[in-house]
């Protein structure tokens, strides 16, 4: 098993050397460039085209491609992320600053995710084709359908606007400090991302449950007289949840990235809405390390799934 | 004469003259500071955290080095210039750093008088002529992030008279100087604490100038935290702390508008009848401030054609553009660049309302197919375009796609992430038409665009070495252009100066040069009365902004 754990570090240096080598091609692929920002446009919509070659120049963008991407990545590796081409600020703090926040909207609204998406598919299959499946598999149905955007929106509006109950988005405070604030501005957003992530969960659960419930051993530990309780939580449930585990793992991976919509609308300080605009405004080293930290999530998240794979079935091995 | 009453007479003579002597020293200075004293803020300190929203990242909070038209929102937390733009579009010496000027050598020299006790933030000391030179002389050295030579063409250099007298000397006449000098090209900054951080580029991110309010955060993307400065030259700021949040969603704007959340919200049009509706905010607008439009390279076939560009224009509703677009929200221009209402407009309702541009598909069918029969061109004729990626925008080009259609025209566009793209595509000299807008707040403005030698003029700077070639009227409407334009830059007398622009938005509009200002801009704000006061006239200033330093927390 250490072996293993060795060697999937090991495997993701080469990935990541790749999806930077990616993410450096693709930022330079875009029309424009910072050079051509940095050198404003004026009242009438036009640059001074010397003033934009000599930005160029001191940006070190008019140097051939792989020189500009071997300085990059040698910084990268020392630490030195560099400073922003528009703002001048250092990337790294920028980067870890809206990491913290996103790591806890992930976190939340990834654990109501499992909290309301495992039950409700295990109850949704338990009782298969009852009205409280067709009521659980509704709200799957909405919770994938209706658009995040539109629904954060809803919530502003009747929760912010109307009631007056919750702040209309935002995030500056601390789980520690003030809870309640904490509780108050993390609430719409954890529900929005929460509630879709529980139905593609739910659906999963579900679909993986009555598979699992026409296996022969649950057949016979039926047979056997166990009771029904003790055949799902004993004996259908752990060997359900692999694909289940996948798909957490993975939406994990899309939480910390995938969401610029809730982040945009509820005004939040995340990590996608700043590579976005970054990208909007071709800030080429923000949306460089932006991507590879959330390369790097995404590879850990996958790798901790494949950790808990071995304990929810033990006849997987690595070694 | 007994000596005691020479001695007496001696005195009073000596006494006399003493007193002359300190009064001639110190009057010019005592009068100078009563000359214009400065406009007192106008509430009493209240505290507190005053929250404005807007909806875009601004490309640094140090004015000077902030090339986004409408960073202006941000930077006058902060950064303040020597002559100031007052609510009626005119110098404000009451609200400037410099309380007077005078015109010397014939218009070639200016001289500044500047406020005594005008403290830095950060108690960096006082504002001198020394700081203020230094400020100026930054025009025209790109290393210290400056983006206004081009700007200031005819600024030579800036020099320190005494500690409280700066002179310009300019190259040439400039009769604009002091309308340039509203905006951030005359921005006062210590040279102490730009030399103690490094330079540009450190200072771009912690600027230090003599505004009420010192940055003190900055989150990109997300808010700039400013608090006050208690050496404020104007009285102590009223609130203690400024957080200018960047809301980008429109709806959650207006949501944090709604509930109080955020005092102040800059505003775009699809919100204002929604806000119109709520009790507690109040909307203030301000129009002609720039325009709405479309740009064509008049060099590229068939765009060479006048014909070709009346007919464009006459195919377009604008009463619908308005209505559908911007939900009535612009002003349908009746004029060119500036509306009619301000001195240098022209009432140009003859020309759009008239048969030369008046809304006429059939009669612009009959010219598009006149010059398809004249220029041996197939129907319909193709049009290549480009937009920015904006909803107004893209929507914008959408309409004229649909109303082009009508007469016989093909308008393809691609879309593009900004302004400085749609530039970019508009130099490779393969494109006819761009939407485009642009912010003019003060006449010369219009030379950005017009004038031969301009950035914006992408077809005469640019395009005439790659294949594009004026007709001959119309080389001769850009020769005419250049002159008058160039004469109104020298042109010291007011009133003649402003007949020489108008007489270049006449002739520009007559020929649809450049661009099209179908729409003229207006610029909104809403503030919440309950939270916020400063509200109760309009806030925004001539050049459409609002200074975040006149409101203040309602308690």
């Amino acid at each position: 098993m250490r072996k293993y754990l060795v060697r999937r570090f090991l495997n993701m240096i080469p990935t990541l050397l790749l999806v930077s080598l990616g993410v450096f091609a693709l930022v330079r692929w875009l029309p424009s460039d910072p050079a051509r920002l940095l050198a404003g446009v004026d009242e009438s919509g036009a640059i001074d085209p010397a003033l934009y070659v000599k930005i160029k120049h001191e940006l070190g963008l008019d140097q051939p491609i792989f020189v500009q991407y071997g300085s990059w990545l040698a910084g990268v590796v020392r630490g030195n992320w560099g400073r922003s081409y528009l703002s001048g600020m250092e990337v790294l703090p920028q980067i870890v600053h809206r990491l913290r926040f996103t790591v806890q909207l992930a976190l939340t609204a990834w654990l109501v995710g499992l909290l309301l998406g495992i039950p409700l598919g295990t109850v949704s299959a338990v009782r298969r084709n009852s009205p409280l499946d067709m009521a659980v598999t509704a709200f799957a149905i909405s919770g994938v359908a209706i658009p995040h955007f539109w629904l954060g929106m809803m919530l502003i509006v009747v929760f912010a606007v109307w009631l007056g109950w919750l702040p209309y988005g935002g995030f500056d405070a601390h789980l520690f400090t003030s809870p309640w604030l904490w509780v108050k501005q993390m609430l719409m957003p954890t529900f929005v991302l929460g509630t879709g992530l529980a139905a593609i969960l739910m659906r999963q659960t579900r679909a993986a449950l009555l598979e699992v419930f026409r296996e022969p051993y649950v057949l016979t530990a039926r047979a056997k007289g166990l009771q029904e309780k003790r055949v799902i939580w004993a004996h259908a449930m752990k060997n359900s949840l692999l694909p289940v585990v996948t798909i957490a793992s993975l939406q994990f991976g899309t939480l910390v990235g995938g969401t610029v919509v809730t982040e945009t609308v509820f005004t939040l300080p995340g990590l996608g809405k700043f590579i976005v605009d970054a990208v909007l405004r071709r800030d080429y080293l923000v949306v460089q390390m932006g991507l590879l930290v959330l390369t790097v999530g995404v590879m850990l998240s996958n790798f901790v799934a494949d950790v808990i794979y071995t304990y929810l079935d033990p006849r997987i091995r690595y070694d | 004469m007994p000596p005691t009453v020479w001695t007496t007479k001696r005195y009073r003579f000596l006494y006399g003259l003493v007193w002359m002597l300190i009064w001639g020293q110190l009057a010019p200075l005592a009068l100078a500071a009563d000359l214009v004293p400065p406009r007192p803020l106008p509430h009493p300190p209240t505290g507190g955290t005053l929250t404005i929203a807007y909806l875009r990242e601004p490309s640094s909070p140090d004015g000077f080095q902030a090339v986004g038209s409408f960073d202006r929102m941000y930077f006058f937390t902060g950064n303040e210039v020597l002559v100031a733009v007052g609510k009626d579009g005119h110098y404000d010496p009451a609200e400037s750093l410099a309380y007077a000027y005078d015109v010397l050598d014939a218009g070639k020299r200016y001289r500044f008088h500047l406020r005594q006790g005008v403290q830095f933030q950060g108690g960096l000391g006082e504002m001198t002529a020394a700081d203020a030179a230094w400020s100026l002389n930054r025009i025209h050295q790109p290393d210290t992030g400056s983006r206004w030579s081009s700007v200031f063409r005819a600024f030579d250099r800036a020099v320190e008279v005494d500690r409280y007298t700066v002179d310009v000397l300019l190259k040439e006449v400039d009769a604009n100087l002091i309308i340039r000098m509203f905006d951030r090209g005359s921005i006062v900054h210590s040279r102490q604490h730009w030399e103690a951080v490094g330079g540009a580029v450190q200072h771009k991110i912690r600027p230090i100038a003599t505004g009420p309010y010192q940055l003190v955060d900055w989150q990109v993307g997300i808010d700039q935290k400013w608090v006050k400065h208690p050496k404020y030259w104007r009285g102590e700021p009223m609130a203690d702390q400024v957080v200018i949040k960047v809301i980008t969603e429109t709806r959650t704007r207006l949501a944090a508008l709604q509930t109080g959340e955020v005092q102040v919200a800059w505003l775009q049009a699809e919100q204002i009848p929604e806000a119109q509706k709520d009790p507690n905010i109040k909307v203030w607008s301000r129009g002609g401030l720039g325009y709405d439009g479309w740009a064509w390279a008049a060099g590229l076939p068939p765009l060479d054609d006048l014909r070709m560009r009346r007919a464009l224009v006459k195919a377009v509703d604008r009463n619908a553009l308005n209505k559908a677009i911007y939900l009535n929200t612009l002003q349908v221009s009746k004029a060119h660049t500036f509306p009619t209402e301000l001195s240098y407009g022209i009432d140009a309702t003859d020309l759009w309302d008239g048969e030369w541009l008046k809304f006429d598909p059939p009669a612009a069918k009959k010219l598009v197919q006149e010059v398809a029969r004249d220029k041996k061109l197939k129907l319909p004729i193709e049009l290549q375009g480009v937009c920015e990626q904006r909803p107004d925008r893209q929507l914008f080009c959408e309409f004229l796609q649909a109303a082009w259609s009508e007469i016989g025209v093909q308008f393809t566009f691609k879309i593009v992430a900004n302004a400085a793209e749609r530039l970019a595509v508009m130099e490779q000299c393969q494109t006819h038409v761009t939407q485009t807008g642009g912010l003019m707040s003060a006449p010369h403005d219009m030379e950005g665009a017009l004038l031969s030698t301009s950035t914006g003029n992408v077809t005469a700077r640019v395009c005439q070495d790659k294949g594009h070639k004026f007709s001959a009227a119309d080389a001769e409407v850009q020769a005419e252009i250049d002159r008058l334009l160039n004469e109104a830059t020298q042109q010291m007398d007011v009133d003649q100066a402003l007949d020489l622009y108008k007489k270049v938005q006449r002739l520009a509009l007559e020929n649809l040069w450049q661009y099209v200002p179908a729409m003229l801009r207006v610029n909104y704000i809403g503030c919440h009365m309950l939270t916020t006061g400063g509200c109760d006239t309009n806030p925004l200033h001539g050049d459409g902004h609002i200074r975040p330093g006149d409101f203040w927390r309602k308690r």
